[in-house]
């Protein structure tokens, strides 16, 4: 019998999920390769470096879109492709494999990064031409590569260890990027301080992982946590998902399980009434194995393990396996240390597919995911209540704690607040590179494992809420902090944060749809933007004179005349990035889903008109702040000597243009596929559909009015910031002193200065862990040392004393004594005088002398 | 001793000579012990009763004796035949009333697994397990293995166990030893006593060719390079037939590849060694560092010879160390480790030599003194049983055996304090000072500082595990409900050896001592794990002991690199290195992502675990001791680019350092690369593919685990069946 039912995740499995990871990886050790040889004069000509490294990445595109293609033709419930290519560890319940697995979700993660990628690689392969050496070329790329093999590894992990692989790979390589300049101590700073924030969102969300891992097993008793010892194995009745939501279907497996409740071994009394009682089992029933990847299978306890239809031993992971009718019993042998799993009497029959699932802790996503949606033979969802009862730290859930901990591991990644200072940082790095970590790679990797655990948190509305706020923070106070810079990169970085705050405030209306739209749009618009600044700042002639010069905004101005094409770029840019109402811009779309799903969140304490409130102002902040630089840099009059400041040709406008494409061409995602005859839903929420289910709250009804409600409203805040932004800004009506003007505007000093968040770092906590440093190092010399030494004189000293007293006092007793013995010996010599009449008075004298002891003692 | 003067005279060369006479001589005493055991260890009776004619009359009560076929004590070996291995025991009375067996078993059972299974024994006569033997003569037992065709364990050490009404004697053994079949039996058989000892033996050939006059400076070094390479390939060919998935639970109490003598019969010591899966990375390990040592130590210039023999002794000691399993063997061996170091960090090391080698040493000693005392304390109150040729004893120093004693059972206090609790501290105040555990640990950083770059290697890679290790080996096994009374205090020091070491690494500006308080800080993360008592934490000690003996190997290697072309380690002086020697550069750039704990390299795997495993119980402790990886990769990365990144300072070309090497830093040579590369690889293929590492320690963390933290009935419970239990209780 089935001891469970539920919606498992079908798997396809794929051969072929590692050359996605393999071009990058390959094309990074080459460049490597070359970076070093670069003395030795086997070095690569940049021509040859650019080859390899656009090669790769557009392999990797093709790849990353093959493979979207072979998944969007599976049917919708087996959109799952899985790879297993070795074990990594197993031991105990803890089991985790260098497995890859693409479903919708990280599809779309990956035509991100590799189509992002690709335009960018471009860019820089043209751009960095000029500046260093081929040895510095090549290490440019050798980082930009592993960058993305390190994000499509995060993306395609299938459990938890391999996403910290990608996860800390991305944090290294945004060290190696931000820091790429490592002969300007400044940047060498700045490259590490990024890496050690994003080591704090790592420590943190390793402690995530860990309650993550425990809390689906075992149990906490008296405050010691009872583990469970081996993994458990279930047999799993497969059934579509959303099925148990019918009641159709409820009934059905009510049905099934009470069929099944037939064969239950201790009715078992009788080989002939048993038969008659079975319900007869016709056909082959499909069998499927995916947990414990390289496990062998034996059936019906053969000394054999099974053969799979190529006639190998059958090894985990696979998938519909057809087996005859019929009661049966396997024996799973996982290895590692393991005792063998045993599930005892399956049915199998016609159409029914049975899966073998294991039950208890684990990193795997998938798993995890599944154990939430089974229902036992009552239609309780055992697992799921089990693990909403689990209470720690004073009553909290601890499904509540992990999820903090998982979000707050998250928001280091996705720069939300307070981790947030080492994306403005990334303008250390050359733009292509800035971008790229921006765009499609670091940056969007937190959202994504929201998202990605959305089935998680939707169990626990309080972390939710918490994520919605503090995205809706970031995305306000950086959007503040955008309007006050004056560096057009910085300005940007700004700008993403905000842009990813928004995304973090959708996820954590449990709008993972939306959330991962705006990651697209926002890769897009952003990608399309920081370049064309990168090619108007490379135009300038104040580049030459330092990077920072020429970033300035205030010296910029009147550009769009001498560099029309990327002007028009930048124009595209902003007007996608904003929620422009022109229907082919990604974010006209983007934003609009997002502000729907904002307004309708359900959240603990938090109205949704809140949360809609601060998307809406920050929706119109984004839309000022992207207007103003347009106008300051490319509007009104120039500044300073624009003699040869010229459009930059060969491969950088078109590589403006394709992005100018993109952003026209992405907002067909939001599109409702109503018109292709599909449910209500946009493109890109149908697609992802699979990945996210079971992490969808109930919303609050929205109604075509509500939504049309937001529409205008985002509309009239996009135009309102817009006609505000040209007020001030454009050309003609550009105040001159209008730099003094932003300074008595209100929150200047905060937003000028990104809350203060740098100084308070630095100021605070890196000043207090310097404290405690030195703190510690003189402890550890003064004091603990000192003790040591104290010791060791403390022994001299009593070895001296010893020394002393063996001299003067034991010897001197000795010496004492002898002396005393003489002496004493001297005096009683004189007793024996040899006379009897001495002797007699003396033994009288004794006797009278005992007798009046004896008396008085008596 | 005044150090200056045996460094300055040829003094240590009788030394070592005495050293290692004494070392040849404990040797010569194991071999006697199995080679004397016949003659002299054969009690009289069982040879006297057939020679003498003149019998003194017999005493009226049934006297049993045991023997071998040829009249020897034992143990008692069986031979093939037929797929079987079997040998016959003789079994005599030689009092004057009959005899009366009435048992006669395999000593062990389901409950206390000891012997492997398919081990039988039975009387010849094909009678059962009783017999009656008259006066005077004598039955045979057949004691019969019949291995499966693939056995997970190539041999057997048992015991035949004899229950009759000689009551004086009482339960009567004798041992019984198999050894299937292979190709080179006699190093199959020795394989651990090569390993162990072939350093030993090119220590004693260096002083004898000195003593002879023969033999250069070079030849030494040829002599020690051979001796630790052989120690290599024999721990490779062991790895080979390990078997790492075999736990208690297939007999001979999880040890593989055993040898088992009586060593010292009047104090009832063995020379018993074996590996399981908690030492066989340690061997492994320890092999390894030691020829990289020894490759490594080619700047050693001054008085080659004795370095050599030295070093030599101290690899005897340390792969000794991990392979004893009789606690005096083991004491033996943790000596025979601690006098080579006091000698080569006291003549051969840097400008503070005196203090750090005096200061080892008594911190050393200190501890021994109190694991001694332990070791005898547990040794006086273990229970009667058999050495491994069936003698009987009242006390023992086995391990396993030890481990079957209940301390607690039998209510000992010591100054009114629980038994086994005083034991347990004062056998982890003596693992703690090597590990080194805070407040003991500040002999660690001066004696890396002043050692020379092979023993500092060897101090970091391995020394420091020996703590560990022996927490695991002893206190563990033999004291698990002490273990379990103090596993939050482990986890507690684990956190603050953590964050302390991670601090004071991040304020030091000599980077061979920033590197060893990292030391300090990521033997932590072995703590926290041992503390935890889970399988992860206990998996993630051993991974991490295996990866930061590796890691700081590489990184005191890489240190000397730097420190041997101009003399300074202080990182105030140093900059912008990284265009001078790139692939130093990107090999110190591994090792510090590596010691940082980055996945993708083996230092990962250590710390992720202990975390995880250790999280469940002590969350507050380990949200702390998480705090170690931010600072970890705040003072890796901060040394490496204060070292590498940053301007280069043109001073350099011209300072008095770099003359030799006409003003520039020339890069890694072949000798340098050759010693960190198997260590880089290493490093990387066990973070990518860490399964042969989890494969070798995967039985023996279960059976640790199943030690200190025994299963409860809820624990394999799994929600069917609770579901299931609930059932049945409604019905």
């Amino acid at each position: 019998m089935p001891d469970f039912h539920g919606p498992i995740q079908h798997v396809t499995l794929a051969g072929t999920l590692w050359l996605m990871l393999c071009c990058p990886l390959a094309a990074s050790l080459v460049c490597a390769r070359w970076a070093l040889a670069s003395g030795s004069g086997r070095a690569a000509t940049r021509e040859a470096i650019a080859i390899v490294s656009i090669g790769a990445m557009a392999l990797a595109l093709a790849v990353s879109a093959y493979h979207g293609w072979v998944l969007g033709s599976l049917p919708e419930s087996e959109r799952f492709l899985l790879q297993h290519v070795w074990r990594l560890v197993r031991f105990g319940q803890l089991d985790a494999s260098f497995d890859l697995a693409l479903d919708p979700l990280s599809s779309t993660m990956t035509l991100v990064a590799t189509g992002m990628g690709l335009p960018i690689f471009v860019f820089a392969a043209s751009t960095m031409k000029d500046r260093g050496s081929p040895a510095a070329y090549a290490r440019f790329f050798a980082w930009l590569n592993a960058l993305v093999f390190a994000t499509l590894l995060l993306v395609l992990a299938d459990n938890f260890l391999l996403l910290l692989f990608g996860w800390e790979g991305v944090g290294l390589c945004s060290w190696g990027l931000v820091a790429f300049a490592w002969t300007d101590g400044a940047s060498v700073s700045v490259g590490r301080r990024a890496f050690v924030v994003g080591r704090v969102s790592d420590a943190l969300l390793v402690l995530g992982i860990a309650l993550f891992y425990w809390v689906f097993g075992g149990g906490w008793a008296e405050g010691d946590y009872v583990p469970d010892l081996n993994a458990r194995f279930s047999s799993v009745e497969v059934q579509e998902p959303g099925a148990d939501s019918d009641d159709d279907a409820m009934a059905k497996a009510k049905d099934a399980t009470s069929r099944a409740a037939v064969a239950e071994p201790a009715d078992r009394d009788d080989e002939d009434a048993e038969s008659a009682r079975l319900p007869a089992l016709k056909g082959d029933g499909l069998l499927t194995l995916t947990s414990y990847p390289g496990a062998t299978v034996f059936m019906d306890d053969a000394r054999t393990p099974m053969k799979g239809p190529d006639g190998q031993w059958l090894r985990s992971p696979f998938a519909r396996l057809p087996v005859r009718a019929g009661y049966h019993s396997f024996r799973i042998h996982a290895g590692g240390g393991l005792d063998d799993f045993l599930v005892t009497h399956v049915a199998f029959g016609e159409g029914r597919e049975i899966a073998l699932s294991s039950f208890g802790p684990t990193v795997t996503f998938r798993e995890a995911r599944d154990q939430l949606a089974l229902r036992d033979a009552h239609g309780v969802a055992t697992a799921r209540d089990s693990l909403l009862a689990k209470r720690g730290f004073g009553s909290v859930g601890l499904v509540t704690v992990a999820s903090l901990l998982l979000f707050f591991g998250a928001a280091g990644k996705s720069a939300q607040i307070p981790l947030h200072v080492w994306l403005p940082d990334t303008t250390a790095a050359p733009a292509p590179a800035s971008a790229l970590l921006q765009t499609a790679t670091a940056a969007i990797a937190g959202v994504y494992l929201v998202a990605r655990l959305g089935f998680f948190f939707a169990l626990s509305p309080a972390a939710c809420t918490v994520v919605a706020l503090v995205g809706a923070a970031t995305a306000l106070s950086a959007a503040v902090a955008a309007l006050y810079q004056y560096d057009i990169m910085r300005i940007l970085a700004y700008s993403t944060v905000s842009q990813l705050g928004m995304a973090m405030l959708a996820v954590g209306a449990s709008g993972h749809a939306a959330g991962v739209f705006q990651l697209v749009a926002q890769a897009c618009c952003k990608t399309c933007l920081i370049l064309s600044a990168a090619a108007l700042v490379h135009a300038l002639p104040l580049a030459a004179q330092g990077e920072a010069l020429a970033r300035d905004v205030r010296r910029m101005g009147g550009l769009g005349r001498l560099l029309p094409g990327t002007a028009r770029a930048y124009a595209v840019g902003c007007l996608a990035m904003t929620a422009a109402p022109i229907p082919g811009l990604v974010g006209f779309w983007s934003t609009n889903a997002l502000l729907v799903r904002a307004f309708s969140a359900r959240t603990l304490f938090v109205p949704g008109a809140l949360l809609g409130g601060v998307a809406l102002v920050v929706t119109a902040l984004t839309s000022f702040y992207t207007w103003r630089t347009y106008y300051l840099a490319f509007d009104g009059e120039s500044r300073g000597t624009l003699d040869g400041v010229r459009e930059a040709e060969g491969a950088v406008p078109r590589v403006l243009a394709v992005l100018v494409g993109l952003c026209a061409l992405a907002g067909v995602l939001g599109v409702s596929s109503r018109l292709l005859g599909r449910g209500g839903d946009s493109l890109l929420e149908e697609w992802l559909a699979p990945s996210l289910r079971g992490s969808e709250s109930p919303s609050a009804a929205g109604g075509a009015l509500r939504e049309w409600g937001v529409v205008v409203a985002a509309y009239a805040c996009a135009v309102g910031g817009f006609l505000l932004a040209r007020a001030h800004y454009s050309g003609r009506q550009r105040e001159d002193q209008w730099e003094a003007r932003e300074r008595r505007a209100p929150l200047f000093a905060a937003g000028r200065h990104g809350f203060w968040a740098d100084a308070v770092y630095a100021n605070a906590l890196v000043a207090l862990f310097v404290r405690t440093r030195d703190f510690a190092a003189e402890f550890d010399r003064h004091v603990i040392d000192g003790i040591v030494h104290a010791t060791g004189i403390l022994t001299r000293a009593l070895a001296w004393l010893v020394g002393r007293v063996d001299d003067d006092v034991v010897d001197g007793a000795v010496r004492a004594l002898s002396h005393g013995t003489v002496r004493v010996g001297e005096r009683v010599r004189s007793a024996q005088t040899g006379r009897v009449q001495t002797y007699v008075y003396v033994i009288v004298l004794g006797i009278l002398a005992l007798a009046l002891l004896q008396y008085w003692l008596r | 001793m005044n150090l200056r003067r045996l460094s300055s005279s040829s003094a240590w060369l009788p030394l070592v000579g005495w050293l290692s006479l004494f070392a040849l001589l404990a040797l010569s005493i194991a071999w006697s012990g199995r080679a004397v055991a016949s003659p002299i260890g054969a009690p009289p009776s069982a040879s006297a009763s057939a020679s003498v004619p003149a019998a003194p009359p017999l005493p009226h009560r049934p006297i049993v004796a045991l023997s071998t076929a040829d009249g020897a004590r034992g143990p008692l070996v069986l031979t093939a035949r037929d797929g079987a291995y079997v040998a016959e025991l003789t079994i005599a009375d030689e009092g004057g009333e009959p005899l009366i067996v009435s048992r006669v078993a395999i000593r062990g059972d389901d409950e206390d697994v000891r012997a492997p299974p398919r081990l039988s024994a039975r009387f010849s006569d094909g009678s059962a397990t009783t017999a009656t033997i008259a006066p005077a003569t004598s039955k045979h037992i057949v004691v019969t293995w019949t291995p499966e065709r693939n056995a997970r364990t190539r041999q057997v050490l048992a015991h035949v166990v004899i229950t009759s009404n000689d009551e004086q004697a009482g339960e009567v053994a004798m041992g019984v030893r198999a050894q299937l079949a292979s190709v080179a039996p006699f190093f199959f058989d020795h394989l651990l006593s090569c390993l162990t000892f072939v350093p030993l033996l090119g220590a004693l050939f260096i002083v004898l060719m000195a003593g002879f006059g023969r033999g250069d400076d070079r030849s030494a070094r040829t002599i020690a390079l051979v001796a630790t390479a052989l120690q290599c390939v024999f721990a490779v060919w062991l790895a080979t037939l390990f078997r790492g998935d075999v736990t208690r639970l297939d007999g001979n109490d999880g040890y593989q590849l055993i040898e088992h003598a009586v060593w010292v019969r009047s104090f009832d010591v063995e020379y018993f060694v074996g590996v399981d899966g908690i030492s066989m990375p340690m061997v492994l390990l320890t092999s390894l560092v030691s020829f990289l040592g020894c490759v490594a130590s080619e700047t050693i210039t001054t008085r080659p010879r004795g370095y050599y023999a030295l070093y030599l002794l101290l690899a005897t000691g340390m792969m000794g160390v991990f392979v004893a399993l009789d606690l005096l063997l083991f004491y033996v061996f943790w000596e025979l480790v601690l006098l080579p170091i006091y000698f080569l960090v006291g003549a051969w090391g840097g400008a503070r030599k005196e203090y750090a080698a005096t200061k080892f040493i008594v911190y050393a000693l200190v501890g021994s003194v109190s694991m001694l005392l332990a070791f005898l304390a547990m040794y006086a109150n273990a229970d009667r049983t058999f050495m491994v040729d069936g003698t009987t004893v009242a006390h023992t120093f086995s391990i396993p055996d030890l481990a079957r004693v209940s301390f607690a059972g039998k209510h000992l206090t010591i100054f009114g304090v629980d038994f086994a609790k005083v034991v347990w501290c004062l056998l982890f105040f003596g693992f703690a000072i090597k590990i080194p555990v805070f407040p003991l640990h500040t002999w660690l950083p001066d004696a890396q500082v002043e050692a020379p770059t092979p023993i500092s290697v060897i101090l970091a890679a391995v020394l420091l595990k020996m703590g560990a290790y022996g927490i695991l080996r002893i206190n563990f096994a033999i004291l698990p409900d002490a273990t379990r009374w103090a596993a939050g205090a482990m986890v507690a020091l684990g956190v603050v050896n953590v964050i302390y070491g991670a601090l004071c690494a991040m304020a030091q500006d000599d980077l061979k001592r920033l590197v060893a308080y990292s030391c300090v800080s990521q033997m932590g993360f072995c703590l926290i794990g041992l503390g935890s008592l889970t399988p992860q934490g206990i998996a993630a000690c051993l991974i991490q002991m295996v990866s930061h003996g590796v890691i700081a190997a590489m990184l005191f290697l890489l240190v000397a690199v730097i420190d041997d072309r101009v003399r300074t380690r202080s990182l105030r002086a140093l900059g912008g290195l990284a265009s001078q020697m790139p692939l130093y550069a990107v090999l110190s750039g591994l090792a510090f992502v590596a010691a940082s704990g980055v996945p993708g390299l083996s230092g990962f795997w250590g710390e992720v675990l202990a975390l995880l495993g250790a999280f469940p119980s002590y969350r507050a402790l380990t949200t702390i001791g998480a705090l170690g990886l931010v600072l970890a990769a705040a003072y890796n990365l901060g040394a490496f680019q204060r070292i590498f990144l940053g301007p280069f300072r043109d001073s350099w070309r011209t300072s008095a350092a770099l003359e030799p090497f006409g003003g520039r830093f020339p890069d890694l040579t072949g000798r340098e690369l050759a010693t960190v590369a198997p260590l880089a690889v290493i490093a990387v293929v066990l973070g990518v593919w860490p399964v042969p590492l989890f494969g070798l320690i995967a039985g023996g963390v279960r059976d640790v685990t199943s030690v200190v933290d025994p299963a409860g009935p809820d624990q394999v419970a799994s929600l069917l069946h609770r579901a299931s239990h609930a059932l049945a209780l409604l019905r």
